[in-house]
């Protein structure tokens, strides 16, 4: 009987041994998945150092840099990476369309994506492969990239695939839900989801998988870059439904056309002020033009 | 014997403990892969519990069949309860839902009117001379609480108005809307529609409809715009620059001329300048623009800003030009006569304010002198792009 006992403890140790190393062996697994697979919808511990300084405007100053910045110089950059980061292509694709929880970058501002680079440096946005690719980036090279993505125009490669309900998904797109106090998307990112200025990108032709991600991660804590916090709000106030139905709806949509990054402002103000004479009726008909 | 079955014994129990262990394993595997990528959804199919916004749906739906089983009772029936206001789930006016709006030509008029509101500049563009829409501050289609919903407007009138002195009927009121707001004497027909014009008719449609069972005559909750207490500091457009950078800017710009889209439409609206309202639209008081802020912007973030800082926006937006009260009769009438007679109230109107005598109305020409001085003075956040 003695040695039964002891038998039968020594069995328990290795049982408990073994489970809690495979419990070990399945949590450092998972983080290793974790680096690969980016961006969870989880929040363990991780947050963002989002400060509450962070400037509102931020998007159309970056938007400005982007406008000046040399496309050419970070072309090798897309295509093929160099010893310090990946190529963007590599995960974004040859025509920066995405795909999963990659998202599109294709048609997006140029002031957006210049800013997500920089949040990702400051850890305002929390991505481990974007954080790693991010290190390797210079100013100039992010001011670039924004530049070379915006202008790219790739047709729709997403469809809906998280089995969300699109007429629900429309509904919010075009008129919001009031009474949780979310306004449209279309009322911020344009009539057909676009895109508007430097701080509101295209949603349409978004991978739903990403788009649903990201609400989840306003919600959670890994994303905390939004302007005036006005992504935060509207995330919060959506279901794991509309969320999932939001997503598959803007997926449904035609890609936005590629973005020519708005001409340096100084140059166009320059150009008004000497054909000064012509001033009033050009201006009179710009008026009525913006009518039609 | 007893050795045999000993050894059994164990062997069973090693294996016992074995499958035990590998059984553990597996389980612990799989809980762990759940739980790390959120697979629950998919185990469970999609979540059951009802969200706040279904919710605030089934009390919309359930309001407005109780209001038509109510009128049947009482159409029948002269002792059944009459009936009563339907209500949402926060206790105000509920108003039909898109599907109650009727298949016949009085539904075809509501669906006009409904256009017209969400989008005037496309389909009343005769009549209007800026860049704004009905539903850029009657939000979510004259629906909202608080926005200055239409439900609550379109069984006050007719009704005696201090502004014009006289019985406004709807038509008189929404010319009113057309004459100020939209700043129809820039408009290419040069003015708001003419009396018994279609556009009057298909909007009141929408408003009368959107109104179905509200009471006649009644101070509805969540009329209007509500007023912010005045607070001690008054309201100071010096002040308010600040707010405006820092919450209203990135959509409607740091020159507050709104943004369009790449479809050449405007998503945020211009708050001031050329083409805004003019100088004789209520939103020009500093205190209707404190009340309508306070309760709806940022948009999605309602009352986020405090008192303080509503009126002080509310006096930025303001303190620039825009084009002239349209009752100075094409400038016959001269800024100081007309804030004599129309501008007793919480304006700048004919003040000097960023170099300019206010109320002088602005034209495109004027605007683009005006931005330029500013650019070389260095004044004010315009220039901060």
């Amino acid at each position: 009987m003695r040695s039964f006992k002891t038998t039968n403890r020594r069995w328990m140790a290795y049982a408990v041994l073994l489970i809690v190393g495979s419990g070990l062996a399945a949590t450092s697994w998972s983080q290793d998945q974790d680096e690969d697979a980016g961006e969870r919808t989880d929040s363990e511990s991780l947050t963002t150092k989002a400060d509450s300084l962070e400037k509102p405007l931020a998007a159309m100053h970056y938007g400005r840099i982007a406008a000046n910045a040399d496309v050419k110089s970070i072309e090798p950059l897309i295509g093929i990476g160099t010893d310090k980061t990946w190529a963007c292509a590599s995960c974004h694709g040859d025509h920066g369309q995405g795909a999963q929880t990659v998202p599109r970058l294709a048609g997006l501002p140029a002031g957006y994506i210049t800013k997500q680079l920089h949040d990702y440096a400051n850890e305002r946005r929390l991505n481990a492969n974007m954080q790693y690719v991010v290190e390797g980036l210079t100013d100039e090279q992010m001011a670039a990239l924004g530049k070379y993505y915006a202008q790219l125009e790739s047709p729709s490669n997403a469809k809906p695939d998280l089995s969300g309900d699109l007429d629900r998904g429309r509904e919010l797109a075009l008129q919001g839900d009031w009474s949780v106090e979310v306004p449209a998307c279309y009322s911020c990112h344009g009539s057909s989801a676009w895109g508007v200025g430097q701080a509101f990108p295209a949603l349409a032709a978004q991978h739903p998988s990403y788009t649903y991600t990201q609400l989840a991660n306003w919600k959670n804590g890994r994303r905390a870059n939004s302007p005036i916090n006005l992504m935060h709000s509207v995330a919060m106030a959506l279901s794991e439904n509309d969320m999932r139905s939001v997503a598959d709806y803007l997926a449904t949509l035609p890609a936005p056309p590629g973005q020519q990054t708005e001409p340096d402002t100084s140059a166009l103000e320059a150009r008004s002020t000497s054909t000064d004479a012509a001033g009033p009726s050009q201006s009179r008909q710009q008026g009525s033009a913006d009518h039609d | 014997m007893t050795d045999d079955k000993n050894s059994r014994m164990k062997r069973s129990t090693k294996r016992r403990f074995a499958y035990a262990s590998v059984g553990a394993i597996v389980l612990f595997a799989a809980g762990s892969l759940i739980a790390n990528y959120n697979l629950l959804l998919y185990v469970t199919g999609p979540e059951k519990q009802e969200s706040q916004a279904e919710k605030n749906a089934q009390v919309a739906r359930q309001a407005r069949q109780e209001l038509v089983e109510q009128r049947k009772a009482w159409q029948d029936d002269p002792k059944a309860d009459a009936p009563r206001p339907p209500t949402d789930s926060a206790g105000y006016f509920q108003p039909p839902l898109d599907n109650e709006i009727p298949d016949d030509e009085f539904g075809e008029s509501v669906r006009r009117g409904r256009e017209i509101f969400l989008n005037p500049g496309t389909n009343a563009r005769a009549f209007v001379g800026n860049d704004l829409a009905c539903a850029n501050c009657h939000l979510n289609g004259g629906r909202r609480a608080h926005s200055a919903p239409m439900w609550a407007a379109a069984n006050n009138y007719p009704a005696y108005r201090g502004k014009n002195k006289m019985i406004n009927t709807m038509e008189d009121r929404i010319n009113g809307c057309f004459t100020y707001s939209m700043d129809a004497q820039d408009s290419p027909s040069g003015d708001a529609p003419p009396p018994g014009h279609q556009v009057y008719k298909d909007l009141q449609s929408y408003f009368y409809w959107l109104g179905d069972g509200a009471p006649l005559n009644e101070d509805m909750p969540g009329r209007g715009f509500p007023t912010p207490d005045e607070t001690e500091l008054g309201y100071d457009w010096q002040r308010g620059e600040e707010v405006f950078v820092n919450n209203c800017a990135v959509c409607h710009g740091a020159d507050g001329q709104g943004q369009k889209d790449l479809n050449g439409r405007y998503i945020f609206p211009p708050l001031w300048g050329p083409h805004s309202f003019n100088w004789g639209a209520g939103m020009h008081r500093v205190n209707t623009a404190a009340g309508f802020i306070k309760a709806n912007m940022p948009l999605g973030k309602p009352y986020s800003l405090s008192d303080q800082e509503a009126w002080d926006v509310a006096a930025y937006i303001n303190s620039f030009p825009r084009p002239a009260d349209p009752r100075q009769a094409d400038g016959k009438m001269s800024v100081e006569e007309s804030k004599e007679q129309y501008h007793q109230h919480m304006d700048y109107y004919g003040e000097t304010l960023h170099g300019i005598k206010l109320g002088e109305g602005t034209t495109p020409e004027r605007w683009e002198r005006f931005v330029k001085s500013q650019q070389t003075a260095g004044m004010s956040a315009m220039n901060q792009q």
